[in-house]
C-alpha cells in the first residue's frame, strides 16, 4: 500500500491534461464568458419579426424588440430579490448546477477516455514491459488506475466546480450592486454553499460506488482489447443487450447497464438526487449492491488478466 | 552455487507456432550468461517467461517464486532492459527517479544520480526528447542504481552506435558486477560480450543448442588450423565445421582427443562465433 501515492502521482503525471487542463479551461471558459455577459454591452434576445413586404423582396421590414444583455440581468436580479426564500433558492441553485454542468458532464467523457486507455495505451507503446519489470502488483496497478478515475478525476472536478461557482456569484454580486439588490438575501443566501457543496463532494464519493460495474466493465476492456478497445466497449453491451431482449424478451441488463452509466447529478426533478435522503436510499438500495458485486468481479477479471497480458 | 534460475521444460506457442519447445537450464548465482541465437529463436520469449511478462508452460522458478504467480515480488531482486527503449516516452527523467524510488525498496536515488550526472542528459528531459542511445544510458543508469541479484538484458545494445555500446558493457562490467550478481544478456552480435561471459547459451528454434560454461569450451571444443595435405585425414575425425583461413583450412571438432588432433595442426580455442555457427550448422542441416 506504501506504493499507493506514487502510483496515482504517476497517473496524474501522464493524464495532467484531462484531468487539470482540461476542466481548468472549462472552469475558466464559463468564468470568462460570463464577465463578458456582464461586461460587454450586446442587444440579444427577443424575438425578431420580418416582414416580407411582397415577393420581389422590396419593403422589407424587420424589428426586434432585442435588448442590451446588462439590462436583462440587473431585471432578473431585481426581480428575484423580490421573489419569496423558496423560489430565490431554487433559483440560485439551478444557477450553480448550470454553470457547474459543463465540467460535470465532460468529468464522464474524461473518466472513460482515461479508463479505456488506461490498461490498452502502456500495451500499445510496449511500456507495460518497463511499468511491469517494476516490483507493483497488478492488483496495485489496477487499484491505482480505478483509483485515479474514481477518486483524483473528480476531486480536481469539484475544486474547479468550487472556483466556478464563486466566481460566478462573484460577478452577480457586482452586478448586484449595480441593481441595487441585496446581495446576501439574493445570492448568497439562497446559495446554501454549507449544504449544497457538501451535498455534491457526497454525490461525485457515492458516483465512485454506483458506477463501480460501468468502471469495471471499462478496464477489462482496456485489459484484454489487443486493437480498438472502443470497438468492443460499445459492442460487448449492445450484443448482450440484444440477446437478452431477443432469446428472453427482458431488458434487465439494459436497465442494469443504463442505469449505472447515467451519471448521479442534484436537482428539483424526480430523476435527480434531491438531498440526503435520496443518497441514503441509492446507498442501501438493491441496484447498488448488486453493482458494487458485478463492478468487484470485474476488477477481479481485470487484475487476473493483466497479470496475462503483454505487448501487442 | 546455488541456482537462481531453473527451467524444466518451458513450452511457449504463439497459435501453430512453437516458441519454446520445452526448454531447461539454469542460471547459478554470480555468472553472466549469454543467450545466443538468431533473430525469431525464442530469446525474448525465454527471458520473457523468467520476469512473468508472458505466459508459458512447464516449470520455471526464479529465486524460487513462479513468475507466472509471484512477479512482482522477483522484481524487487530482478532487473530489466529491453531492446529499443520500454520507458515510457512522456516520463521526465526526474519522474522516473521519484517513480522508481517510490515503488522499489532497494533503489538508491543518489546512485542514480550520481550516474546520471556522468551522461548529456538532464533530469528535466522528458524521454520522448532523447535519442536512442540516451535512452538505453537512462535505463542502465536507473537500473545501475537499484540494487539487485539478478540483470535481465534483451538485446540491450541493439540500433545503438558503437561508442554506445562500448560504453555499456564498461559500465557493466566495471561498476555493476560484482561478483554476487548474475546478468543474463541476450543477443545476436556474439563477439561484442565474448570477453564478459562466464557461461553461454545457444538457442534456435525454441531449442537450446549447447549450454556450456565458457572454461569448459576448451575441454569440450577445439579448433585445429590443418594444411590441405592433412585436410582429408582431418575429415575421419568427424569435424563439425570448416572454414578457410588464408592457405589453411579451421576445422572445428567436439570431444576429441586433443593428442590425437595435435598431430593435424595448431590447436586453439574456438571462438564463440564460429562455435555459434557451427552448431546452428548442425542443427539445420
Amino acid at each position: 500500500m506504501y506504493q499507493l501515492p506514487i502510483l496515482l502521482k504517476r497517473e496524474f503525471w501522464e493524464h495532467k491534461g484531462i484531468f487539470l487542463y482540461f476542466p481548468l479551461t472549462i472552469s475558466a471558459l464559463v468564468i470568462t464568458l460570463s464577465l463578458l455577459a456582464a461586461l460587454v454591452n450586446v442587444n440579444v434576445g427577443g424575438d425578431v419579426t420580418i416582414d416580407a413586404g411582397d415577393l420581389r423582396g422590396r419593403d422589407i421590414e424587420w424589428q426586434s424588440d432585442s435588448r442590451p444583455l446588462q439590462d436583462i440581468y440587473l431585471d432578473q436580479l431585481q426581480q428575484l430579490s423580490r421573489q419569496d426564500a423558496r423560489e430565490r433558492e431554487e433559483f440560485v441553485v439551478k444557477l450553480l448546477t448550470s454553470v457547474s454542468a459543463p465540467i460535470r458532464g465532460t468529468l464522464w467523457f474524461v473518466i472513460f477516455y482515461y479508463l479505456l486507455g488506461s490498461l490498452y495505451e502502456d500495451r500499445k507503446d510496449r511500456s507495460v514491459l518497463f511499468w511491469k519489470s517494476m516490483p507493483v502488483s497488478d492488483a496495485m496497478t489496477v487499484l491505482s488506475k480505478l483509483l485515479a478515475a474514481a477518486i483524483v478525476a473528480p476531486a480536481i472536478a469539484f475544486l474547479f466546480i468550487l472556483v466556478t461557482q464563486i466566481s460566478i456569484l462573484v460577478i452577480a454580486s457586482v452586478m448586484s450592486i449595480n441593481a441595487d439588490v441585496s446581495v446576501w438575501s439574493t445570492l448568497w443566501g439562497p446559495a446554501q454553499l454549507y449544504s449544497y457543496w457538501p451535498l455534491l463532494l457526497a454525490v461525485l464519493a457515492l458516483q465512485a460506488f454506483w458506477s463501480l460495474p460501468i468502471y469495471g466493465f471499462v478496464m477489462l476492456v482496456s485489459c484484454c482489447a489487443r486493437s480498438v478497445p472502443l470497438i468492443w466497449l460499445l459492442a460487448v453491451p449492445a450484443v448482450i443487450g440484444l440477446v437478452e431482449a431477443m432469446l428472453m424478451s427482458g431488458d434487465r441488463f439494459a436497465d442494469f447497464f443504463l442505469g449505472h452509466l447515467v451519471p448521479l447529478s442534484i436537482g428539483s426533478d424526480p430523476e435527480n438526487l434531491r438531498g440526503w435522503s435520496d443518497l441514503v436510499d441509492i446507498s442501501f438500495s438493491v441496484n447498488m449492491g448488486l453493482g458494487l458485486l458485478v463492478g468487484v468481479a470485474l476488477l477481479f477479471a481485470t487484475i487476473r488478466l493483466r497479470g496475462r497480458s503483454d505487448e501487442i | 552455487m546455488t541456482a537462481i534460475v531453473e527451467a524444466n521444460g518451458v513450452r511457449k506457442s504463439f497459435g501453430d507456432f512453437e516458441a519454446l519447445r520445452g526448454i531447461d537450464f539454469a542460471i547459478e548465482s554470480g555468472s553472466i550468461v549469454g543467450l545466443i541465437g538468431p533473430n525469431g529463436a525464442g530469446k525474448t520469449t525465454t527471458l520473457k517467461s523468467m520476469l512473468g511478462l508472458c505466459a508459458f508452460e512447464g516449470q520455471l522458478h526464479v529465486q524460487g517464486r513462479d513468475p507466472r504467480r509471484e512477479r512482482h515480488q522477483i522484481m524487487e531482486s530482478v532487473c530489466f532492459i529491453a531492446d529499443v527503449g520500454i520507458l515510457p516516452r512522456w516520463l521526465r527523467v526526474d519522474q522516473a527517479m521519484d517513480y522508481i524510488e517510490g515503488v522499489h525498496p532497494n533503489f538508491s536515488r543518489s546512485r542514480a544520480e550520481e550516474l546520471l550526472a556522468t551522461t548529456s542528459i538532464s533530469a528535466t528531459q522528458r524521454i520522448q526528447s532523447l535519442s536512442k542511445g540516451m535512452v538505453t544510458q537512462l535505463h542502465l543508469a536507473l537500473v545501475m542504481a537499484i540494487d539487485v541479484n539478478l540483470l535481465v538484458l534483451d538485446e540491450p545494445t541493439l540500433g545503438l552506435d558503437i561508442l554506445y555500446r562500448k560504453e555499456f558493457y564498461n559500465r557493466l562490467l566495471n561498476d555493476y558486477y560484482d561478483g554476487d550478481k548474475s546478468i543474463i544478456i541476450s543477443t545476436h552480435q556474439v563477439e561484442e560480450i565474448e570477453a564478459l561471459l562466464t557461461h553461454l547459451i545457444f538457442i534456435d528454434r525454441g531449442e537450446i543448442i549447447l549450454d556450456i560454461a565458457m572454461d569448459d569450451i576448451a575441454n569440450r571444443f577445439s579448433e585445429v588450423l590443418i594444411h590441405p595435405d592433412k585436410v582429408e585425414q582431418a575429415r575421419q575425425l568427424n569435424p563439425i565445421y570448416e572454414r578457410d583461413l588464408l592457405g589453411r583450412k579451421g576445422l572445428l571438432f567436439e570431444d576429441q582427443d586433443p593428442d590425437q588432433l595435435a598431430k593435424l595442426g595448431e590447436i586453439h580455442v574456438p571462438g564463440i562465433a564460429d562455435l555459434f555457427v557451427a552448431k546452428m550448422r548442425g542443427v539445420r542441416s
